[in-house]
């Protein structure tokens, strides 16, 4: 829709004649009439933006519903079968339904950031901070990768500072933004690599804890570093090709890294490795002036 | 004593599965597939805790468990809640419930039967099943009070309520 006017009526200046007067009137009451006509179309606009917003939203969460159910009942029907209560299974079967588990997986992973990808697309993301220890954070974003770490050879360890205050954070949703992290970092580090998780606090910013995610990968060349948390965006592997993912779990992780009034940021030397690190609140050291937008 | 479990879901195929873990686990279970059944299996088998869907055809699971709670029988009969929605506020609603748990779907079978057994647990050792002692309303002045209250008791049994 355009919206830009072209004409602004001037005043013909002193002295002016009666008829140059009355014509200076109507272009102003004819410039209002417009003025107000474009107003209301520009309100218009605005809700049926806000409504396809809440049917596009709506539509998400359907979709969402539509395919977690059948999910839901094929990974509980694997699960079954693995865990022996439909009969005994042979090493290759199990290894088989292994794999379809895992798909399943997946397959919820990539529909959750799609949901949480809308959510920050509509400003409608949310948090529900709490005190929290970031070891236990740690530790269990840790847990959730540590058997593939396993699988692919990769040393995976966290070092976390002694008496640290707690966190006052999303315990899910910095779960999440770690397994993201985490995820990547296992994604690109080859075997025989490092992965290091550390927590520690910051002199330079008593009122927050930091965060970081270190690896031993093929790291990511300069050119690639400012696009790395824009959305869609896929780091490319050394033959061109994506290694995979939907280009949305660092879009996800920065916004919710916003949303506790922190910042997320990486270092990273093509060759040695990349270091992603983000800051969270300290309970109570957090300013007051940082609004979160709370469930 | 083997435990009554009602399990009310609208998807035939994750009735089978849930159904099938817990039977495998030792729990007698019954399904019930929309809100109308549900309410009427209930009062007529007593279940000892009820596992809900929550976004089913005819009433949704908060509606349920309401409905099951109203029956004099039935009065904090714990309750957990399974959903594959991922709206916000439905987790921090059946916290006001009283739920016992709440998981996503798909869910972890492990971390569900776990948390089963615990609720179960807490109420044979509170006393006997059918006659808790565990108040069934805690009063509070506000949701973070209520949720203080809620998270001191034994179990998340009790449906809470606080002054707006």
């Amino acid at each position: 829709m355009q919206t830009s006017m072209n004409y602004i009526p001037q005043s013909p200046g002193f002295p002016y004649s009666l008829g140059q007067a009355m014509a200076h009137m109507a272009e102003t009451v004819q410039f209002h009439a417009e003025l107000t006509e474009q107003r209301r179309r520009l309100e218009q606009t605005n809700q049926e933006l806000h409504r396809r917003n809440a049917e596009l939203q709506s539509f998400y969460h359907v979709l969402s519903h539509e395919l977690k159910t059948p999910l839901t009942a094929a990974r509980e029907f694997v699960s079954i079968v693995l865990d022996g209560l439909a009969g005994t299974l042979s090493e290759t079967q199990r290894e088989y339904l292994g794999v379809v588990k895992d798909s399943c997986d997946q397959i919820t992973l990539g529909l959750n950031d799609l949901l949480d990808a809308t959510r920050v697309d509509t400003g409608k993301l949310s948090i529900a901070p709490r005190p929290t220890p970031m070891d236990r954070v740690v530790s269990q974003a840790v847990a959730a990768i540590a058997m593939a770490a396993r699988d692919k050879g990769i040393r995976l360890q966290q070092v976390i500072a002694p008496e640290l205050p707690d966190a006052l954070i999303d315990e899910r949703r910095i779960a999440q933004v770690l397994v993201n992290l985490l995820s990547n970092a296992l994604k690109f580090t080859p075997a025989g690599g490092e992965i290091t998780v550390r927590v520690s606090a910051d002199p330079q910013r008593p009122a927050e804890l930091r965060v970081s995610v270190s690896d031993t990968g093929r790291g990511i060349p300069p050119a690639e570093l400012g696009h790395i948390f824009d959305q869609l965006y896929q780091v490319r592997r050394d033959d061109a090709t994506v290694q995979g993912g939907l280009g949305l779990g660092l879009y996800i992780s920065q916004e919710v890294v916003k949303l506790h009034g922190g910042e997320i940021w990486v270092e990273s030397t093509v060759g040695q490795g990349s270091t992603f690190s983000f800051t969270v609140p300290q309970y109570g050291a957090c300013d007051p002036s940082v609004h979160m937008r709370k469930e | 004593m083997t435990h009554k479990i009602l399990v009310v879901e609208d998807d035939k195929h994750i009735a089978l599965a849930l159904t099938v873990r817990l039977k495998a686990a030792g729990y007698d279970v019954m399904t019930a597939p929309d809100a109308v059944l549900a309410v009427s299996m209930a009062l007529k088998h007593r279940p000892d805790l009820v596992v809900l869907d929550i976004l089913m055809p005819g009433g949704n699971g908060f509606l349920v468990a309401e409905r099951i709670h109203d029956l004099e029988a039935m009065l904090g009969v714990p309750c957990i809640f399974i959903t594959a929605s991922k709206r916000p506020g439905l987790r921090d609603q059946a916290r006001r419930l009283g739920a016992a748990g709440f998981f996503e779907k798909p869910y972890d079978a492990g971390e569900l039967l776990a948390t089963i057994r615990e609720t179960l647990d807490a109420l044979v050792n509170d006393g006997d099943l059918g006659e808790s002692t565990i108040p069934t309303w805690i009063i509070a002045e506000t949701a973070d009070e209520a949720s203080a209250e809620l998270s001191a008791q034994p179990w998340g049994g009790p449906r809470i309520a606080w002054a707006e």
